[in-house]
């Protein structure tokens, strides 16, 4: 056989899923072949974007053809519009569609938070997007993932009544911004979520809804929600958040991100309270993993309470802005640390670096674990880590300015590190803000005193290490260089991410890293 | 317990079942004949391309079956190729097609991504006229269709 044109047309599209775009348009240049096989994989996601959109600053901007979109409906996967396009774009039927996100980056919050009087003479301007909006949902009911952001063309009733009454079998919606601004338009939003198994609802503006309390969600695991971080008027009030909340009785997740919530607010310990109570009476028998933000701090007393009363194994627990101190560390090891695989401990929450050791040297299963710091001179040699599972681990590892034996020190992190054999991550990057009220610990001095990355300091211990994927030290005000490069590649041989500052790199190390695919960056986004 | 798996030029490969059912168009196979004995033809298989792909679910036994992916992720990376996975496939490119047939044939999905990775990386980064290069293509548009497509596809954002 001859070559690439002889595999059989079924097999290219499993190579074109894994070219980026431009190499798909390098395909499509090859021969008439190629094109006919690769042009299809080019239009699985279409990105529409309108002339006042911010993006279209960018120089070369191109518009889709209309025309050109119609004949390639069957192609598409995944639609995107950006703010208010022509009509011809909604009026479109994707057999395959599986993902549909409606944003508008030029929404004025204020302005629609303005008298009635205002709100039609809004609706009135809006009123043709708000008409073909509705009309792309009904014409593709397959859609199984939704997201809406920030619409100042925000859907009628009838567009949450279409998705309710005619969608196939919708599982994803994220909202953000405002979802209805009637109540017969909130009722429909209401029904609509009951059809989904994960809700998103971000910073939601909505008008009341009698019937929210009447509902019930049956299909949703996951539940994710954030208050915005000014109030607003017709925002989702958190007292609503405990009515859905309780509606949902296959939860499985929860996220729930809530400014709004901190002690000022007159209602937030009773709604605390009523949370807990909910807990206790096992309300979600299939709850097992939380995320707070927000929410608890300087409450660190009722999230005591809280896992005190979580009836079931917990698996998984986030925390971000929320106090967690040595009475919310006792009460998991004494019931938790059994099932408990991911933690982690965001900045802010006041984690002590003994506290993070005491949680790596008692909770057995742990695989996930995140916290702000560990100061190296805490380490005890003879209290090993028992989380034997451990394939995750982010953490800072910093010297007191006090502390006079550093490279002992260090060897002593390395070996500790050496004995997780089964990290596939390990983030040493430094992610707080360093001193701040709510993490009295750690102070920005001290994170500039951080662990010694180089092979004279003892990295060469970590080659035990063989499972490594990722390794990362962003912010960390350490660098590795050449010789470092080149014992990773030698000895971390499925390293694949790696993230940190080099210094001192010559091509052949660059060589190296191209050749085993790996891919670098200076600074981790904002994980 | 071995299977007996016989290629198109008729060569017989002793193999533990085990081994065999990573293709599971074999596994099918195995489990409609019931406990026979006799041999399983392949005729859509040399010799030559059985051997690799025999090394390959020797090397992998022991891996969990895949589940289906049911999520369409346009970011799909292709380069988190094994180390062994990538020496292994540093064949020539008449080999690397083969091989990549046959586990379309056989039905054994690990390999298939593998050998379709290890394809897209070589198609990554270069231009057309690279590309047909590489696999010893032939230009076969005008001039006029190159222009038409350039620029009915430029809009094309990142995956």
């Amino acid at each position: 056989m001859a070559g690439i044109l002889d595999l059989p047309e079924e097999i290219r599209p499993f190579i074109g899923k894994f070219l980026d775009t431009k190499a798909i348009q390098a395909c499509l240049l090859v021969n008439r072949s190629f094109r006919r096989s690769f042009e299809p994989i080019l239009w699985q996601k279409v990105v529409i974007r309108s002339l006042k959109s911010n993006a279209i600053s960018e120089k070369n901007h191109v518009f889709v053809d209309v025309s050109a979109l119609r004949t390639r409906t069957l192609d598409v996967h995944n639609y995107v519009i950006h703010d208010s396009v022509a009509s011809e774009f909604y009026q479109l039927s994707f057999p395959h569609l599986r993902r549909l996100q409606l944003t508008d980056e030029g929404l004025n919050l204020s302005s629609r938070t303005a008298k009635n009087k205002d709100n039609d003479f809004l609706t009135r301007k809006y009123q043709r997007q708000v008409t073909d909006q509705t009309q792309l949902i009904r014409l593709n009911p397959t859609t199984r993932t939704l997201i809406i952001a920030s619409l100042a063309a925000t859907p009628d009733a009838e567009f949450w009544e279409t998705i309710y009454s005619t969608w196939v079998n919708p599982q994803i919606l994220h909202a953000t911004g405002p979802v209805a601004w009637t109540e017969e338009a909130a009722n429909a939003f209401w029904k609509a979520c009951t059809r989904f198994s994960e809700l998103s609802l971000l910073s939601l503006t909505i008008e009341s809804s009698p019937i929210l309390s009447t509902l019930t969600f049956p299909r949703v695991r996951h539940l994710n929600l954030q208050t915005p971080s000014i109030v607003q008027s017709r925002w989702l009030k958190p007292q609503d958040h405990l009515v859905l909340m309780k509606a949902c009785p296959q939860l499985k997740h929860l996220t729930w991100d809530a400014t709004a919530l901190s002690p000022s607010q007159t209602f937030a310990p009773a709604l605390l309270s009523e949370f807990r109570q909910a807990i206790e009476q096992n309300h979600w028998p299939y709850l097992d993993s939380l995320e707070f933000c927000r929410l608890y701090n300087k409450l660190g007393k009722e999230l005591v309470l809280l896992l005190q009363a979580f009836p079931n194994p917990l698996t998984a627990l986030r925390l971000k802005n929320c106090t967690f101190n040595s009475r919310v560390l006792t009460v998991l090891k004494d019931k938790k640390f059994e099932s408990l695989k991911i933690l982690k401990i965001y900045a802010n929450c006041g984690i002590t670096s003994k506290a993070t050791l005491d949680i790596l040297t008692s909770c057995p299963n742990i695989e996930v674990f995140r916290s702000t710091h560990i100061y190296a001179g805490d380490i005890d040699p003879s209290k090993p880590w028992v989380c034997k599972r451990l394939r995750s681990l982010t953490v800072c590892f910093i010297h007191r300015e006090t502390a006079s034996n550093r490279a002992v020190l260090d060897l002593q992190v390395y070996a500790q590190l050496a004995k997780m054999t089964d990290l596939t991550r390990l983030d040493l990057g430094q992610y707080s803000m360093g001193y701040t009220t709510s993490d009295p610990e750690f102070h920005l001095m001290d994170a500039m005193n951080t662990l010694d990355l180089r092979l004279k300091a003892g990295l060469g211990q970590l080659s035990t290490l063989t499972k490594l994927r990722f390794f990362g030290y962003a912010n960390s005000f350490q660098v590795t260089g050449q010789a470092e490069i080149l014992w990773m590649m030698e000895n971390w041989k499925e390293l694949r991410t790696l993230i940190g500052q080099l210094d001192g790199i010559e091509r052949s190390a660059l060589r190296a890293m191209e050749a085993r695919g790996v891919e670098y960056r200076l600074c981790g986004r904002n994980i | 317990m071995t299977v007996i798996l016989v290629s198109s030029d008729n060569q017989d490969f002793k193999v533990d079942k085990e081994v065999a059912e990573r293709s599971i168009l074999i596994k099918n196979m195995l489990e409609d004949v019931g406990e026979s004995d006799s041999p399983i033809p392949l005729p859509n298989v040399t010799a030559a391309v059985l051997t690799k792909v025999i090394e390959y679910c020797e090397h992998h036994r022991n891996d969990p079956i895949q589940v289906p992916e049911e999520t369409d992720d346009p970011r799909k990376r292709s380069n988190d190729i094994e180390e062994w996975d990538m020496k292994f496939m540093q064949v020539d490119q008449e080999m690397l097609f083969e091989i990549i047939l046959a586990a379309n044939y056989l039905d054994i999905k690990p390999l298939l991504d593998v050998g379709c990775k290890t394809v897209a990386n070589i198609i990554k980064g270069k231009t057309p006229e690279e590309i047909r290069k590489a696999f010893n293509i032939v230009n076969d548009f005008t001039p006029e269709e190159e222009a038409q497509i350039k620029k009915e596809n430029e809009w094309a954002e990142d995956r």
